[in-house]
């Protein structure tokens, strides 16, 4: 059968010659393609930033607004009040006085915990039956409100940095040991074996297969728990100090002053962030994988 | 291929498992498997899923040991890791952070060899199954077709005289399969290891095999062996044309079929027509 009278069924293996599309169609196709995908994404970055700033200029019109009719100012201060005590901190110089030794407590705290919650779960980590046997400790000594301790700490480390820096220390380990632990533990069975087949002694097993498997279960908890390294700092700084940011607070507390406890507690949620957002590059080291969910436990 | 030893040695192996760690009964998942796969041969082993069939390559590969019989390799008795035969798993099993050419290195890496010479033999063999190009891509960037050659290759680039493959074309598409068993065939002759080659597709067991061992249902027996005197090297994409092959194919599925069948009886005991 040919392919005249506009037949459009063809013989067994007859080939049916069409005509190419023209050359540049494909071309215009890809970029428009391009361009209203970048144009999507420009939009929608937009549209999450200004609902962002809706909704920082919402609560503050709302605090505004309320501050003295529906509750009492002595509650909750007003915003321009806390405004002029963040200036009146700055200007004199407290602010950065007093920060200084809350960030000092948070960084050296912060590496202390990361650093002992790594050296440990690494042996236990590779070792089931050691951490079965130490798990219960590992989880009883998790479960105290680390805010009890922290009395505890101040009777035996003193009123200086140290105290603030141990419990810094404190709230970052749990979430590093476990997620570390976690990460050890979760090495893909098939790979280790495919690997000790292949000849691998143990020393170039672990540098090999376990611990670039590992290595994002820690970034992650080590991003995670920046936050949390501030707020063991400042937890200390309450409970017995003469400085730092948490006694800002407690200090302005103790007077009756909410703008001082409000304008402090801002401080130190600008600082967190801040510092998170400094630590998001870590994610991107390992740009092989899909990202990892941190398992925080009950922090 | 100096000695006379078959390559690899079952004999009267079994196997039994602890399915759970507190489960009261073990179960038997090989009995009495007695075979041989010589120097050189490509032996298949099929039959229903769950007959063993792992389990076998396993023994070979020192990841378990039998509960009874022997298991040899080059006439010596496999005790723990056996790391003088290449395992090409069911998943591909590459490292994640490792790219395409630092997988296929790997096992070298392993053995000691020096990295210009790594480099050289990693360079060659994937550009014979054609991945020039994507040597520094990551295992997430390639299709399932590339990644399944890169296990491959990175298994046959150290040379062992023993392959152990498992189901490796198994979540293929039907044209990637034939292709890949294609260049299979071209890699195999290049160094003829024996390989043990455990398969669901009976077209590619005949295509591939010298021999093929069927097994019956759990626990594992071997119901019958067939040789493949098909001619060599074989056209892969037309190896159903080939004289021989229906009849085969026919054999094959016949004995697979009772088994299937065999593992639907509704009552224990009760004898199958
Ligand atoms: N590590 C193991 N623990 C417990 N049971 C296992 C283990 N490995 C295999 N089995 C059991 O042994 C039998 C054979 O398994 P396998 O060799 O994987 O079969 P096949 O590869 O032929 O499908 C199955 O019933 C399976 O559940
Ligand atoms: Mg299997």
């Amino acid at each position: 059968m040919g392919l005249g009278n506009g037949a459009r069924v063809t013989a067994v293996g007859e080939r049916i010659a069409l005509p190419r599309p023209p050359a540049d169609a494909a071309v215009r196709v890809l970029e428009d393609t391009l361009t209203r995908r970048q144009a999507t994404l420009r939009a929608r970055r937009r549209t999450v930033w200004l609902a962002r700033l809706g909704i920082l200029v919402g609560v503050i019109v709302a605090w505004e607004l309320s501050s003295g009719t529906l509750v009492r100012t002595f509650f909750v201060s007003r915003p321009e009040a806390v405004a002029a005590r963040l200036v009146e901190w700055t200007l004199n110089g407290d602010l950065f006085w007093h920060g200084q030794f809350t960030l000092t407590a948070t960084f050296i705290g912060y590496m202390v915990g990361a650093l002992a919650a790594i050296l440990l779960a690494w042996p236990l980590g590779l070792m089931p039956r050691a951490y079965r046997v130490a798990e219960p400790y590992i989880l009883l000594a998790y479960s105290i409100p680390a805010v009890a301790l922290g009395p505890v700490f101040i009777l035996w480390f003193g009123l200086e940095l140290l105290p603030k820096i141990i419990l810094a220390a404190y709230f970052v380990f749990f979430v590093v040991f476990i997620n570390t632990v976690a990460g050890f533990r979760q090495v893909p069975r098939g790979l280790i074996d495919v690997s000790l087949v292949m000849g691998a002694s143990r020393a170039a097993l672990f540098r090999t297969v376990i611990l670039p498997s590992a290595v994002p279960y820690v970034l992650a908890a080590l991003r995670a728990t920046l936050p949390a390294a501030m707020i063991g700092a400042v937890v200390g700084e309450f409970i017995a100090s003469n400085r730092g940011l948490g006694y800002l607070a407690s200090a302005a507390a103790s007077e009756y002053e909410t703008d001082g406890v409000i304008a402090a507690a801002f401080v130190m949620a600008v600082i967190v962030l801040a510092l998170t957002v400094l630590l998001r590059p870590l994610g991107r080291v390992t740009r092989w994988q899909r990202g990892v969910d941190v398992s925080e436990g009950s922090l | 291929m100096s000695t006379s030893a078959p390559a690899v040695r079952f004999q009267s192996v079994y196997k039994a498992f602890i399915a759970r760690e507190r489960a009261a009964q073990p179960i038997l998942a090989l009995e009495d498997i007695s075979f041989v796969a010589n120097p050189g041969e490509f032996v298949s082993l099929v039959g229903p899923s769950g007959c063993g069939k792992s389990t076998c390559l396993n023994l070979v590969a020192g990841l378990t040991a039998p509960s009874a019989g022997l298991v040899e390799h080059q006439g010596a008795r496999v005790s723990g890791v056996n790391t003088k035969v290449g395992y090409i798993t069911q998943d591909d099993n590459l490292l994640p952070w490792r790219s395409l050419v630092g997988n296929v290195e790997l096992g070298l890496e392993f053995r000691g060899v020096p990295a210009p010479e790594r480099r050289r033999r990693a360079r060659e063999l994937i550009d014979v199954v054609g991945l020039i190009g994507f040597e520094h891509h990551y295992p997430h960037e390639l299709s399932g077709g590339m990644r399944k050659r890169a296990s491959i290759v990175r298994t046959l680039v150290y040379d062992t005289d023993v392959v152990l493959m498992d189901e490796p074309f198994g979540p293929l598409d039907a044209q990637t399969r034939v292709i890949l068993q294609a260049e299979l065939q071209n890699l195999w002759q290049r160094s003829r290891p024996s390989v043990l080659f455990v398969t669901h597709d009976l077209v590619e067991a005949i295509a591939l095999s010298d021999r093929i061992i069927v097994f019956t249902n759990r626990p594992g027996t071997i119901k019958r062996e067939y040789r493949v005197d098909l001619p060599r090297p074989r056209d892969i994409f037309h190896i159903h044309e080939t004289p021989g092959f229906s009849d085969l194919y026919d054999a094959l599925w016949a004995d697979i079929r009772a088994e299937i069948g065999a593992a639907h009886a509704p009552v224990a005991g009760e004898r199958i027509a």
